[in-house]
């Protein structure tokens, strides 16, 4: 038995060290990776492995809740990675004149409040919601096992090590390697169907994983996802509702980008809008609850709420000087504008966070591209720095709501003080939008030489080896809202369905069926499998039994592949991989 | 009942969606899909609503939660007053049962109270169980001290979740 010791410790400069070291590795590594693959992952999980092990090995330390910080910080700093990659490269793209520094200032002020912002929502999704935040949970249970003995350590172990080696063996084309098993399997093709149904599983135990500590909610994901891929887009199809020029291929990118997506959106907005309403009273009893100093000599453990109201006037008057200066908007417009956005941003961090609490999901690029087609409706045409500006900071600012409530859940789970994390996280989140976009500056800057013409070429964008695929899609949606093609019908349909089936008695229905019909079906196939497989665990022994060692091998499952994730991505970073 | 109010949720979703994929929607269409997805939630409501009154004659969603909190306020007040507190905790503790059975308890709770009573005493509730397992955690760490402190906070809470299930019963 270990000595009686007094100060319980949580934030210490070795914990800030080593959280700060690891987010911006984790920044530096995923801006590039964003920029190349379009992708960005959840760091939370890794940063938890990673920050024990530096904490024991080197500072021969290390308890729950100060690793809970390391992560808490790690996260913070990356997690603003794809509201940037996903959004400004494309002012570089197309060549726009623009002031890096109120960009900079804009997506910091973003990451600020999406933190701020969340400072009431906490109270309701955590201990009134009891929304389950996979990752969240995931997290805690990777802190708890090293010290809640072997059994559960072991496991956790196994399913890293399981999937780390899966995901390694699907990696071998990249590192020069005959394929010995390919990163998805299309059961459609073996199974002869026609090309145009989508049943491609992703070999991804991280889903897998994911899936199977959501519980129930994966198989309602696993539904939207049918609906979307096996329902509507075979309609479709045979039903000859298709543009007659759109042939192959691109009937299933055309349904997914003007039927489905937008469709899939607007149940995800419409069930939100009826979430919100369904629990104003709990919101408006947990802002009540900020103005009881202390019960029965029990302080408050919440930062006050007025860090709300102060962070959100100074994000707002940051975005309205952000807008007035890139663009030659008027005083008006540009207030109209920094309102715009930060209503937007405050509605969108609720449905990101719900949508995250319900799925692990968290559609950022789809609402950063809500964002900027409401700013373009308030602005002329020709003044995209602006919408693009703001809604990088929009989608900073809501990947760091979804983070924070992700990192607050496994702080519920392993007793953190929620101030204390609001917090660290409220100081560092400025930290990741510098690093990506100084990231981002570095790799447009470093493009070649044309042998030819002597002329610099682009670090990335089209024709180049880095294609930035999320910011030219950003560009796409732009030309297409200026040209008018939004398909503003189909984001009311699906919001008529999303709020309607809010009311089914099935918490966040609407929301849970609309992110997955916008989402990738090959992610969701192997999510709702991790669903199933957790429904047979509880059939057979237990809930009890799932939360203690289902949890722990699932957690092991995201671990693994998200470390290696990370590794490759150093690699590719490094150039060591192409 | 129950698989006819699913089954018209699904078939008025599956349309509605796609109804609603044509360029333009065909409104007529998709407002048939709503109203079939409308009287599938209502059949389902009222088929959950008379499952839940048969199920609350024979048991009662407040009552239970009072035993489950009684339970923890025992358990705590036992694991305190013990001399080797800590391994006493994490010996005997099931960390995995409280949240799960406030989990499947919250739907019955909300529909039996309504929301404003549930929170009342979900509120103290959600604090005593953070304070528990930050009691948890610093034991495992070996900060005893702070551990006792959480364990003697919860406890606390607990009480105060209990006072608010009392004020609600007498109600």
């Amino acid at each position: 038995m270990k000595n009686d010791r007094t100060k319980y410790p949580e934030i210490t400069p070795q914990a800030i060290l080593v959280g700060f070291t690891i987010g911006l590795l984790m920044t530096a590594s995923f801006s590039y990776a964003a920029l190349l693959l379009g992708f960005s992952t959840n760091g939370s999980p890794v940063a938890a492995v990673l920050g024990w092990g530096i904490m024991r090995t080197i500072f021969k330390r290390g308890t729950i809740v100060e690793n809970n910080i390391v992560q808490t910080i790690a996260s913070g700093i990356n997690t603003a990675t794809s509201g940037v990659i996903f959004t400004l490269p494309i002012l570089l793209i197309r060549g726009v004149d623009f002031n890096i520094w109120w960009i900079v200032a804009a997506t910091v002020a973003g990451a600020i409040l999406g933190v701020g912002f969340i400072i009431p929502i906490r109270k309701q999704m955590l201990d009134i919601e009891r929304l389950r935040f996979p990752s969240g949970t995931a997290v805690a249970s990777i802190l708890r096992s090293p010290a809640e003995g072997i059994k559960k350590s072991r496991l956790l172990i196994y399913g890293a090590l399981i999937s780390a080696s899966v995901f390694f063996f699907t990696q071998f084309p990249k590192m020069g390697l005959p394929e010995i098993l390919s990163d998805s399997i299309d059961f459609g093709a073996l199974l002869n169907f026609p090309a145009y149904i989508n049943n491609v599983w992703a070999i991804s135990l991280l889903s897998l994983g994911i899936g199977f500590i959501s519980g129930r909610n994966g198989l309602f994901v696993l539904a939207g996802g049918i609906l979307a891929y096996w329902f509507i887009t075979p309609f479709v199809i045979s039903l000859g509702w298709i543009p007659e020029n759109i042939t192959g291929a691109g009937m299933t990118t055309f349904i997914h980008a003007q039927m489905t997506r937008p469709i899939g959106i607007g149940m995800l907005i419409g069930g939100s809008l009826m979430s919100i309403i369904f629990t104003l009273p709990a919101l408006k009893a947990t802002i009540k609850s900020f103005n009881i100093k202390s019960l029965n000599n029990v302080s408050s453990d919440e930062l006050p709420i007025k860090t709300l109201y102060i962070v959100t006037i100074a994000a707002f008057i940051l975005f309205f000087f952000a807008a007035w200066f890139t663009s030659s908007v008027s005083f008006v417009t540009a207030l109209i504008v920094s309102l715009v956005g930060t209503i937007w941003l405050m509605f969108a961090g609720i449905i990101i966070s719900q949508a995250t609490g319900m799925t692990d999901w968290t559609p950022i690029s789809g609402m950063s591209l809500l964002a900027v087609a409401i700013l373009m409706m308030f602005l002329p045409s020709d003044q995209i720095v602006t919408a693009v500006l703001i809604g990088a900071a929009v989608a900073v600012a809501i990947a760091e709501s979804a983070d924070m409530m992700q990192d607050l859940k496994t702080g519920y789970l392993v007793g953190s003080i929620p101030a204390k994390q609001q917090t660290v996280q409220l100081i560092v989140a400025g930290i990741g939008p510098i690093v990506s976009i100084a990231v981002m500056m570095l790799i447009w800057n470093s493009g070649a030489i044309d042998a030819v013409t002597g002329a610099k070429l682009p670090g990335f964008g089209p024709g180049t080896d880095v294609q930035a695929p999320q910011a030219v899609a950003l560009g796409a949606t732009i030309d297409s809202i200026i040209q008018g093609n939004v398909p503003g019908d189909k984001f009311l349909a699906g919001g008529i369905i999303g709020a309607l089936l809010s009311f089914s008695g099935i918490p966040g229905l609407g929301v849970i069926m609309g992110i997955a019909m916008y989402l990738s079906i090959k992610h969701i196939l192997p999510y709702g499998l991790g669903s199933i497989l957790n429904l047979i665990v509880v059939w057979k022994k237990g809930k009890d039994w799932s939360e203690k060692w289902g949890v722990p091998f699932a957690a092991g499952l995201i671990v693994g592949e998200a470390l290696l994730i990370i590794m490759f991505a150093f690699l590719t970073v490094s150039g060591v991989l192409e | 009942m129950k698989i006819f109010s699913v089954f018209c949720i699904i078939i008025g979703t599956i349309g509605a969606a796609i109804t609603a994929s044509h360029i333009p929607p065909l409104w007529l269409e998709f407002g048939l899909f709503l109203i079939i997805i409308s009287i599938g939630i209502y059949l389902n409501r009222k088929n959950a609503s008379e499952k839940y009154l048969a199920k609350s004659n024979n048991v009662n969603p407040l009552i239970e939660f009072e035993i489950l909190i009684n339970d923890q306020i025992d358990q705590l007040t036992g694991f305190i007053k013990n001399e080797d507190v800590m391994n006493s905790l994490l010996d005997n503790y099931k960390i995995e049962h409280l949240y799960n059975q406030i989990d499947y308890l919250k739907v019955a709770l909300i529909n039996q109270l309504g929301m404003g009573k549930y929170i009342a005493i979900i509120s103290p509730c959600a604090r005593a169980e953070r304070l528990l397992y930050r009691g948890y955690s610093s034991a495992t760490d070996g900060y005893y001290e702070e551990a006792k402190q959480s364990l003697t906070q919860s406890l606390v809470f607990f009480k105060m979740t209990n006072e608010e299930i009392n004020k609600i019963k007498e109600v």
